[in-house]
């Protein structure tokens, strides 16, 4: 049976599709559900019979709400599935204990609700705590977000899948949908627009 | 915290797959530039799936070498018979036996054998019956 038929015989509540469609994307959502659990390390932490408590809880949603009648087409079906067991497996993990120990408090975590970027971290003075060179660095970076900011998109999506992501030209390609060559282009082309702006930056300094 | 301004999961599985056009592209592409959360499942979702092209990849091979398996135990067999020369005849033998195995758990072989034994007890097969129905029609 064709993914479309599939999806569209799941779509009608037929049972026997539904039986065929856990057999084929199972072990699709499994590994997804590892994962994401491996990303947030609290696989070893968690008991066998819930990992699969939670793949289980993934399909049961999906049929009871009739969600693969929101899938807009048969090629996008695995990508769909699998950021749906992502998603569902951080929502899990975010309800239950194994996301952070009760009486801790992050070093890196927002003191004060209102205002991000105050944390205790930043509170703890360092050794090479120097006032000027975080002047200098912050606005270094500022300056370096802003040139980033004013690439075109295609430019932008692909330095920062390259440097942010750490992604190769090749996945970047098949991410973004465009020949290998193209991102070669589009990635150097930023990097150099970059770097021409800080150049001129530091030329600028070292001036005054 | 997911991001108001967010597109779905649909359209993003949508971008990934190279679904979306025109517009709605450059409008998904634009918010990945300034969503990181966005961004990492889009990179996480790619690359659990380009992890499932190889382990396809790795199974369709460990497939077709546990159906080949007595043909490549009798190569390796003949191969070490060269090298060791001392056991020679010891993998020669070894190399029959697993061609022999082969040989006869092969499809058509089997397939073979059933028509003979047919042929034999003067059954007639499914191309026979064809066959001399289609002599009927033509003569």
């Amino acid at each position: 049976m064709s993914t479309e038929e599939l999806l569209k015989k799941c779509i009608e509540r037929d049972y026997e599709a539904w039986n065929d469609f856990i057999e084929r994307y199972k072990s699709l959502v499994t590994r997804s559900v590892r994962y994401k659990l491996k990303k947030i390390s609290v696989k070893m932490k968690m008991p066998r019979d819930e990992f699969r408590d939670i793949v289980q809880e993934i399909f049961l949603t999906i049929w009871e709400k009739n969600e693969l009648a929101r899938v807009r087409d048969a090629a996008s079906l695995e990508g769909w599935l699998v950021m749906v067991s992502l998603n569902r497996t951080s929502n899990y993990c975010r309800g239950r204990i194994y996301a952070k120990p009760k009486n801790m408090v992050s070093l890196e975590a927002d003191l004060f609700a209102g205002k991000p970027g105050i944390s205790l971290k930043s509170m703890i003075p360092s050794a090479c705590f120097n006032t000027v060179d975080m002047v200098e660095s912050r606005e270094l970076s500022e300056l370096l977000k802003s040139e980033i900011d004013s690439l075109d998109h295609k430019q932008q999506l692909a330095l920062k899948l390259n440097v942010y992501e750490h992604r190769k030209q090749k996945d970047i390609s098949k991410i973004m949908n465009i020949p290998e060559n193209t991102v070669a282009t589009l990635v150097s082309r930023a990097k150099n627009r970059v770097r021409e702006k800080m150049e001129e930056y530091f030329e600028r300094n070292e001036g005054k | 915290m997911k991001n108001r301004i967010c597109p779905s999961i649909e359209v993003l599985s949508g971008y990934l797959a190279g679904s979306l056009a025109g517009d709605e592209k450059i409008a998904m592409e634009r918010h990945l530039t300034g969503c990181p959360r966005c961004r990492q499942l889009l990179v996480e979702t790619y690359e659990i799936m380009s992890s499932r092209g190889i382990h396809k990849r790795c199974k369709k091979w460990l497939d077709l070498a546990v159906k080949n398996r007595w043909f490549m135990g009798a190569q390796a067999a003949l191969i070490l018979s060269f090298f060791f020369p001392a056991y020679f005849v010891q993998f020669l033998t070894a190399c029959f036996l697993m061609g022999c195995k082969w040989i006869i758990d092969a499809k058509t072989t089997k397939m073979l054998i059933m028509i003979h034994e047919a042929w034999k007890r003067g059954e007639k097969t499914e191309l026979d019956k064809e066959l001399s129905g289609f002599k009927h029609f033509m003569f």
